[in-house]
């Protein structure tokens, strides 16, 4: 190990010494897996309204049909093609989940990179919004907030944002601070970089890896507690189609019409699972374990 | 060991739990399906009874609704008359009534009647209760109804009152259905929302207001002994909660279920199944009073009533249980309806072309605030009106709030009203003009409409003297709330409920679910 290092890697595990030697090169094979899970999903919701029908559509000559080669995931109580649905849900759950992941996770890593270079109070400040946004339960703040504001895409995306964007933040500011201080910045700062150099040439790409690994799991977090809105009834609302409010409306049939909760309950745990295989994987790439034992998901 | 193999086991061990998530569910359905609800048809000491709403209260002065407060105070207070299964009159702590003239009325009352504290209930106990509810400044709801027609009550004797009235009350025994009698001395120094102490069959042990309450006998009751010492009323606020309640055998009587899920009931060994037609309609009521809201149009109004296919929602969600309001709130058999007034057809064409007419040929954006999981089928309902709306141009948002938020929002301002509230309420027994049309007048606490010619043929209706006047005075008021469409008129409630085998049990459409009322089946 030299003193003056310009590998990113070997930044990352100066300033962490139990991490093994060297990452893997690939994603492994958890994360093919997840990787493939996801482009089903992303495809499926992506191409699926080219083909399929319309998930408003009624057909009361229909309603509680089991699944059969006209509606493969059956119908619901309002003759409504659960196939159809599971697609369209697909696409307003992943549209949310990108887009609260992405907004979380831009914060968390402003909020960071912001607190890594000029430290003081301007680190202390966001260290202590962290530490109040992990003390209030995302569910509870979602409910609250919704409950007040209405449920519309924005006021969605916004408690889903506060309630992911802590992880990006925490992971991100632990590593910066670290490369911050790394002789190799130092002596970059000596050469006259500024501060915006030293952001752009060093910081920004030292914590894409981690920020990569962060992203999947923030995403993974956003699905699940969109789902779980839903499924709450605060999410979106009928008759667009939701795969957690799709599961709740079927869970008074789950005894006698399986199908209505079951394949959007599924497509949920695909997705999710996608996302987590994946992160995993990502996290075996560049940091050097899965994400659990990195201490990046709880 | 190295970190390498412990990485392989991390998506292992996810997909793993995974697949063992999809196959519980898988199974817990295969299960749930196979045992067909084949429970032992048993019934415990404890009568264990389902509320589909949560509970707000137990004050015997502030009313309630029938399948969560309401059925609860009925069942530790008294009344001076009660309500029958049919929907009529019935002597409770009064025995008999009279009218000297249109003003005055006598009720004598029984003397045997006594608090669960062993105090006896006297006359003096009643006229304490009227004249608290008679004070403008009293907290009790339900005195606001009795000051717009009661002056004084006054005690003739221990066992005789005398009413005297401001305008004529034809009706007035089944108005004071819901006026619960409650010791004077326990009202002042205890809060009548969370405590109780009443002359009924049962005591309260218990109360929780998210959750259920706790009920034991009176041992100083005077009536008839119930048959359960014990009974358990659980809040079941969801669809899912009531099915699931049941399937786990967990309830003996639950009332308010959506008619699709009776059928998986239909065969069971434990359950019998209800299916009829209650005694309050399902409308969605309207807020015609928000600043701009193209619903003070009465076209706009009519035109949303046209749209609105009842029989198509009744046939398949409500399983033919019902049939649609008759363009008006009153019907068979509990009331009598102005046979002159039919309900509106579905006529998609003449909706766009009032809509066309009142200015809204591009198209209408409304919202329709419903309460999760109280009324029967709503969700799918609301969802099918939603769906015929929008082949005339009509876009109706769907929100849910919880039941008490629900409330809430009505009791509001206007301007923040929904424009529409998926709602049933109605009268509680025959000829009972202030409940079948009071939440649709323009001064209900609840209501937001605007609707001065409805409100001053239902306030003559309610003084008429003679039931010629009455009569024809509802048939009035039922013609202008039919043509300026002050509702959308939908369709009866469903009366529905799955009640276990082993016990005995009139149903009363009111909905109303009173622990005295329900036994053991007889050997």
């Amino acid at each position: 190990m030299t003193l003056l290092q310009t590998d990113d890697a070997d930044a990352v595990r100066a300033a962490e010494p139990d991490r093994p030697a060297r990452p893997r090169r690939t994603i492994g094979i958890g994360g093919w897996v997840g990787a493939a899970l996801l482009a089903v999903v992303v495809l499926t919701a992506l191409a699926g309204p080219l083909t399929s029908g319309d998930p408003l559509a009624q057909d009361f000559e229909a309603i509680l049909r089991p699944p059969s080669a006209a509606h493969l995931f059956g119908t619901d109580e309002l003759g409504r093609d659960v196939l159809v649905r599971v697609v369209f849900g697909g696409r307003t759950a992943l549209a949310i989940t990108l887009v609260s992941a992405v907004v979380a996770s831009a914060l968390g890593l402003s909020l960071a990179l912001l607190g890594a270079l000029y430290g003081g109070w301007v680190d202390a400040l966001a260290g202590r919004l962290a530490d109040v946004q992990l003390a209030v339960p995302s569910i509870v703040l979602a409910i609250v907030v919704l409950s007040f504001v209405g449920n519309s895409f924005v006021p969605i995306v916004a408690v889903l944002v506060l309630g992911s964007w802590v992880l990006t933040f925490r992971v991100i500011r632990g590593h910066a601070r670290a490369v911050v201080r790394a002789q190799y910045v130092e002596a970059a700062r000596v050469a006259g970089a500024g501060r915006f150099g030293v952001a752009r040439r060093h910081l920004v790409p030292s914590v894409l890896p981690l920020l990569a690994v962060a992203f999947t799991i923030n995403a993974s977090s956003a699905l699940l507690l969109e789902s779980s809105l839903g499924y709450l009834g605060l999410g979106v609302q009928p008759p667009q189609p939701d795969w957690g409010q799709m599961v709740a409306s079927g869970q008074a049939q789950i005894f006698t019409a399986p199908w209505i909760a079951l394949f959007p309950g599924l497509a949920v745990v695909v997705t999710a699972v996608g996302l987590q295989l994946l992160g995993d994987g990502l996290a075996e790439r560049f940091v050097g374990g899965p994400a659990v034992k990195r201490g990046l998901a709880q | 060991m190295t970190h390498r193999p412990s990485a392989r086991r991390g998506p292992v061990r996810l997909l793993t739990a995974a697949v063992a998530a999809v196959l519980l569910a898988v199974l817990a359905a295969c299960g749930g399906a196979a045992a067909g609800g084949g429970e032992t048809p048993q019934v415990g000491d404890v009568l264990r009874l389902g509320l589909s709403r949560q509970i707000t209260g137990v004050n015997p002065h502030k009313g309630g609704s029938p399948d969560s407060s309401g059925s609860i105070v009925g069942s530790i207070y008294e009344s001076l008359t009660q309500i029958g299964p049919d929907l009529t009159v019935q002597p409770s702590l009064a025995t008999a009534w009279t009218s000297t003239d249109p003003l005055h009325w006598r009720f004598t009352i029984r003397t045997d009647s006594t608090f669960s504290d062993g105090s006896p209930l006297t006359a003096d106990d009643v006229v304490w209760n009227f004249q608290q509810l008679l004070d403008p400044d009293y907290k009790g709801t339900a005195g606001a109804p009795l000051r717009r027609y009661l002056t004084s009550v006054t005690k003739v004797d221990d066992s005789t009152l005398s009413f005297t009235l401001s305008q004529p009350a034809l009706d007035l025994p089944g108005r004071l259905w819901s006026i619960y009698i409650a010791q004077p001395a326990f009202a002042q120094s205890h809060n009548l929302d969370n405590e109780a102490l009443g002359s009924g069959p049962y005591k309260l042990d218990t109360l929780d207001q998210e959750n259920g309450a706790t009920l034991s006998l009176n041992p100083h009751y005077a009536g008839p002994k119930p048959q359960f010492a014990q009974v358990r009323y659980t809040v079941l606020a969801s669809e899912a909660q009531r099915v699931a309640a049941l399937r786990a055998g967990e309830q003996d009587l639950i009332l308010n279920l959506d008619p699709l899920d009776l059928a998986q009931f239909r065969d069971s060994d434990t359950y019998d199944t209800v299916l009829g037609v209650g005694n309050q309609p399902l409308t969605l009521a309207i807020n015609e009073r928000r600043t701009g809201t193209p619903l003070a149009d009465p076209r706009v109004r009519q035109a949303l009533n046209y749209a609105t296919d009842k029989d198509t929602i009744i046939k398949s969600l409500l399983q033919g249980a019902v049939t649609p309001l008759p363009g008006q709130v009153i019907y068979d058999p509990f009331q009598q309806p102005d046979p002159a007034v039919s309900a509106y057809p579905y006529d998609p064409e003449k909706a766009k072309q009032l809509l066309a007419e009142a200015g809204h040929a591009d198209g209408l954006t409304l919202t329709v605030l419903l309460s999760s999981g109280t009324y029967v089928s709503q969700d799918a309902a609301t969802q099918a009106i939603a769906a015929q709306w929008a082949k005339v141009g009509v876009t109706l948002k769907i929100e849910q709030q919880p039941f008490p938020a629900w409330l809430q929002s009505q009791y509001g301002p206007d301007d923040q009203a929904a424009d529409f509230y998926y709602i049933m309420w109605g009268g509680a027994f025959r000829g009972d003009v202030t409940g079948n049309f009071g939440p649709f007048r323009s001064d209900h606490i609840q209501s937001h409409l605007d609707a001065p010619e409805f409100d001053a043929l239902t306030t003559r209706a309610q003084n008429a003297t003679t039931e010629a006047e009455k009569t024809d005075l509802v048939n009035q008021a039922v013609q202008n709330a039919h043509d300026e469409a002050h509702a959308i008129f939908l369709y009866p409630s469903p009366f529905t409920g799955v009640v276990s085998k082993g016990l005995q049990w009139t149903p009363k459409p009111n909905r109303y679910l009173y622990a005295q009322g329900v036994g053991r089946v007889q050997p």
